[in-house]
């Protein structure tokens, strides 16, 4: 019966996303593309959301039970090692199949009523259920090869998501961007495999063991490259602003909840590799602070919603990273497993807005459209929860990973480490609450739920349910579940006080109420210009190694390929069409011509033969 | 050899094809009679089954019928495809006569008539029946060339005329020298160099009807202008039943025929792949494109004796039938006569369903993988390169190659480009359906050959 759920819950997805490529095709051969709802996208969306709601519910029925191991088939069958197709259950993949199917089911349900009137419907659904069934391969596999697999996979969907709207250049080129970055990355990520295959003779988990201690360093710090590539941290930031051109739902499922946080996983999964002292677990936790403090940072100088909610995302990915940088990698888990319902529902609500406003994302633009004053109460109060959650404050979802996390840093990095996690504490607030103070402020408060003026129930409820879980978010006592295997010792000690932290947190949010909750914003010319152009370093890097790299190959398509290649083929091509037109005009004409050619055939034949 | 039969014999061997010419007779007269296409299409069609089934159900496999044909299970097998190809024709035919609003019963008593000469070469033992019968499958396309009676059809029929009139007469030439040098009509080893020649000469003639080269000067010109259902049928089946009476000649006179062989295979698809480069209408370049096929399917001659030619050249045979009359059902549709590449700009989005059709089949003649023209050419190299034929396989990599280029041509057009004028074609259902299965065949062939020797070994299936 468990291995039964567990089949399901692995290739459920798949089936949904299958389903929908027939309806594709079916809609694009007979030429039924439409803006409006009809049977064929009802039944697309009821198909989609069961793919995913179904290995929900059954995620939750095999949670708590024991670990789960199914092989499915020998994929690679090689000499001297194999590799296998097989799911892993246990505590880990059972906590984040978890939210991964949970904020998943809700996302495909409020999409259904964000996209309804999109022509991409179906594809919208396919591309959707797609990128959970790889998402599910990266948690449930137990080696590197498939985790590459799910790796890719989720990589492709997000590149098509992003650039869902094909038509507009900049959505493309966000695409293409993301693309790029990401392959950079995932170099890092082959490279670390490969080192992996040669030094331990396999692919699996568990031969990490087998490593040499020399050289854990080199795998560890390659696969954190894929890791970092595919988190967007360090020096890979530059793809994840731009890849909120995609559907707002998809910005919320894939890059706020769960895609990103592969990297968070992949760490957690592989500690035996990190958690070995060599450094390559310092590495992760100083890029995932600095990341933390500086993306936060470039959060103020931002007008675009969602834009501020992505340089969030970076900043809290951050903050996983650092977690799972120290010898507690629960506690980066935690923070994933309770992020992803607060940034969830902040997306979400920022999809409410556009919706309802024409798309409208700039934070003034939407703030001369009071939507609190036209009974969008469920945005401002959830986007309130969310980011006082996101803030950390007692007892919302965020506090208690937060403190675990920043607990367990002080532990490991003392008093460092204690004043990194209280900067990055400050900074959350700030660029949260200027955003919440410059839509929502100075407005007056109606308090009704009216879901009709937010979308209408299928994207109202989502909402409801995602905010009601970064209230209670506490209760999922993820460290209990995980604690043992990564790292849980009992209580930290020896940390900042939460006091402390509550004073640095509303500190903020004061500090940020005097600067913009007055309708004041930083200017940007002079000084300020810089800091609005995040420190020019997106133009820095884009030139650095994109403009380089295409000057080069510049340079090798105009003499290389223009000239040498081209010419070959030209040369080749000019000379088959002239033999062709030799023997074509052979052919045809007079009857008797064509007896007379077929008789030298024959008289030629027959002289050779 | 003294043949006696009985009346019961005759039945037994014979009574599938005498019951499919009375039902094709009776349909003929009928249709002439009522002035209705669609009686004598429906009886020739229940004439053909008759003839299917026959191919599956027929219990004497090995069975020497009067001393002159050879009831062995490649005739089976080619009767199934060659009745299966019939079929099609008919169902083409019938939508291009119609279309045309023309009341031609007898083409459709052709299609029975020719498929059965077809099928009865592919069994015969001597050089007589085969003769005869090769006439009879050839007679009867000069009349489905003309059914369409205008400019290009009277000139394609004329040509295609009077160039099998005259390779016949080489036939009948070498025929003669053979019964001069042994003594027998019956298909055995040429005792004397004049033997030689007389073989010789009867392989021309065969060679000459599946479009080789140097033998291939009517191809292009009587594919482009008869009428595309003909073409289906001359196409498919000609080619079908030409091929494996070489194969059976091949193997009963036990003649080495290499460098016959890599004359043919270098120059047809030298003169296919090159010449189909510069031609600007869609039904010249499947013409040397069936040249250079020709090319590709002499390569698997090269293994005769080894164990599984036949299988590989049925296969090829049957799904390159299924390819081509897949593509020139297609063409048929239009009502355009000649087919210019700049005609069927914008035919994607006109019509979806039949152009992706289109570019499964024609994708197919391509070789590319997923479809069956990758294995049938990879079992053409195959047994060529087993042999140690090396040059004809390089040059046929090469041509297959560059014919890569024309036959993506006409899919550029039909999905990138858009139509300036609108395009006038005819949507039919049963060809439709059709079209769909034979792409389908084309799909599971190529990514499961198996599936087709598996085939192979069960007709017939009482055996």
């Amino acid at each position: 019966m468990e291995s039964l759920s567990a089949i399901l819950i692995v290739f459920l997805p798949l089936a949904g996303a299958l389903i929908n490529l027939l309806l594709l095709s079916y809609e694009i051969l007979a030429k039924k593309e439409d803006e409006h709802l009809n049977p064929i996208k009802i039944f697309s969306g009821i198909v989609s959301c069961l793919a995913v709601a179904i290995p929900f519910l059954l995620s939750l029925s095999i949670f708590g039970k024991e670990t789960i191991r199914i092989e499915f088939f020998n994929w690679i069958p090689l000499e001297g090692y194999k590799i296998t197709f097989s799911a892993l259950f246990d505590n880990l993949s059972k906590v984040s199949l978890l939210y991964i199917t949970g904020v998943s089911s809700l996302i495909h349900i409020y999409s259904v009523g964000y996209m309804s009137h999109d022509r991409g419907f179906i594809r919208y659904f396919m591309l959707l259920n797609l990128f959970v069934f790889f998402m599910i391969q990266i948690v449930v596999s137990e080696n590197l090869v498939q985790i590459f697999l799910g790796w890719e996979g989720v990589g492709l969907c997000s590149y098509a998501l992003i650039g869902f709207w094909y038509s507009g250049y900049e959505n493309a080129r966000a695409g293409f961007k993301a693309f790029i970055v990401n392959r950079v990355g995932d170099f890092g990520f082959l490279v670390g495999i490969a080192l992996f295959l040669i030094y331990t003779g396999g692919v699996d988990y568990s031969l990490t063991k087998n490593l040499p201690s020399d050289k854990v360093f080199f795998v560890a710090l390659a696969l954190s490259m894929g890791a970092m590539g595919k988190s967007a941290q360090g020096p890979f930031w530059l793809w994840l602003p731009d890849a909120m051109r995609g559907p707002t739902p998809v910005s919320a499922l894939i890059h706020a909840a769960t895609m990103v946080t592969a990297g968070v996983y992949m760490v957690v999964r592989l500690q035996d590799l990190f958690s070995f002292p060599s450094g390559a677990s310092d590495f992760v936790f100083w890029i995932g602070t600095i990341t933390s403090i500086l993306m936060g940072f470039f959060g103020i100088f931002e007008r675009d919603i969602k834009r501020i909610l992505a340089f969030s995302t970076l900043s809290q990915l951050g903050l996983m990273f650092a977690g799972a940088g120290t010898s507690f990698k629960y506690t980066g888990m935690f923070h994933v497993f309770e992020h992803s319902f607060f940034k969830a529902a902040l997306f979400l609500i920022s999809g409410i807005l556009m919706h309802e406003f024409e798309n409208e994302t700039d934070i003034y633009k939407l703030k001369e459209k009071k939507p609190l004053e036209k009974g969008m109460t469920l945005s401002a109060l959830g986007f309130l929860i969310s980011a006082l959650a996101m803030s950390g404050v007692f007892p919302l979802s965020g506090y208690w990973s937060k403190e675990s996390i920043i607990q367990a840093v002080s532990h490991d990095f003392g008093h460092t480490g204690s004043i990194l996690m209280l900067i990055a504490s400050f900074i959350t607030p700030l660029y949260m609450f200027r955003a919440y103070f410059i839509v929502f402020g100075n407005q007056k408060f109606k308090l009704s739920f009216s879901p009709s003026h937010e979308g209408g129930y299928l994207m109202f409820i989502p909402v409801l349910v995602l905010v009601i879980l970064s209230v209670i978010g506490g209760i999922f006592d993820v460290g209990g579940w995980l604690g043992k295997e990564y790292g849980y010792q009992g209580e930290i000690h020896g940390g900042v006080s939460p006091v402390v932290v509550h004073v640095v947190v509303f500190l903020s949010v004061f500090i940020s109420y005097i600067i913009w909750g007055r309708g004041k914003e930083i200017p940007e010319s002079g000084a300020g210009k810089i800091l609005w152009r995040k420190l020019y370093l997106n133009e820095i890097e884009e030139y650095s190694f994109i403009g380089s790299a295409v000057a080069l190959m510049k340079l090798i398509y105009s003499f290389a390929e223009r000239i040498i290649v081209e010419g070959f083929y030209l040369f080749l091509s000019v000379l088959a069409r002239v033999i062709g037109y030799a023997i074509a005009s052979a052919h045809g004409g007079e009857p008797v011509r064509i007896l007379f050619l077929i008789i030298l055939g024959i008289t030629f034949v027959l002289f050779i033969v | 050899m003294e043949a006696s039969f009985t009346i019961r014999d005759l039945l037994e061997d014979w009574g599938a094809f005498i019951f499919s010419l009375i039902l094709g007779i009776s349909g003929l007269i009928l249709g002439r009679l009522l002035k209705k296409n669609i009686v004598s299409m429906i009886f020739n069609l229940f004439a053909l089954l008759t003839l299917l089934a026959f191919s599956i159900l027929y219990s004497g496999d090995g069975k020497e019928v009067f001393g002159i044909f050879e009831f062995d299970r490649f005739f089976f097998n080619s009767c199934f495809w060659i009745s299966v190809f019939g079929i099609i024709t008919l169902f083409v035919s019938f939508q291009e006569v119609s279309s045309k609003g023309e009341v031609f019963p007898e083409n459709f008593f052709f299609v029975l008539l020719s498929s059965l000469g077809a099928i009865l070469m592919t069994g015969s033992k001597d050089f007589l029946s085969l003769f005869i019968s090769k006439e009879l499958m050839s007679f009867n396309i000069y009349a489905m060339i003309y059914f369409i009676r205008d400019r290009y059809g009277v000139e394609s029929a004329f040509k295609y005329f009077i160039s099998s009139a005259l390779l016949s007469l080489f036939y009948l030439l070498g025929f003669s020298f053979f019964i001069i040098s042994n003594e027998t009509i019956f298909i055995s080893n040429p005792k004397s160099i004049l033997g030689i020649l007389g073989v010789y000469l009867v392989l021309f003639d065969l060679f000459f009807k599946s479009g080789s080269a140097p033998f291939h000067f009517w191809v292009p010109d009587v594919y482009q202008g008869a009428p595309s259902s003909t073409v289906v049928f001359a196409g498919s089946v000609v080619k079908f039943a030409s091929f494996l009476a070489i194969m059976r000649i091949f193997d009963l006179t036990g003649q080495n025929y290499k460098h016959l062989l890599e004359i043919i295979v270098i120059l047809s698809v030298i003169i296919g792949s090159l010449g189909g480069l510069v031609q600007k209408e869609l039904k010249r370049i499947l013409a040397y494109s069936s040249i250079a096929h020709s090319g590709f399917i002499s390569l698997l001659l090269f293994g005769t004796g080894s164990k599984d030619f036949k299988e590989f050249l049925l296969f090829y045979l049957a799904t390159y039938g299924i390819s081509f009359a897949g593509a020139f059902s297609v063409i048929s549709l239009f009502k355009n006569t000649l087919l210019y590449l700049e005609d069927i700009r914008g035919f994607s989005s006109a019509h979806r369903f039949f152009s992706l059709l289109l570019s499964v089949f024609l994708i197919t003649f391509t070789g590319l993988p997923l479809l069956s023209g990758f294995p049938s050419k990879y079992f053409a190299f195959f047994t060529a390169l087993s042999v140690k034929e090396v040059v004809p396989v390089i040059i046929s990599a090469i041509g297959s190659l560059i014919s890569l280029y024309f036959y993506f041509i006409p899919l550029v057009r039909t999905f990138m480009e858009s139509a300036e004028n609108k395009l006038d074609f005819n949507i039919n259902t049963f060809v439709g359906l059709i079209l769909m299965i034979l792409a389908f065949l084309s799909f599971v062939f190529g990514v499961y050959p198996d599936l087709f020797f598996i085939m192979t070994q069960k007709i017939p299936l009482f055996s």
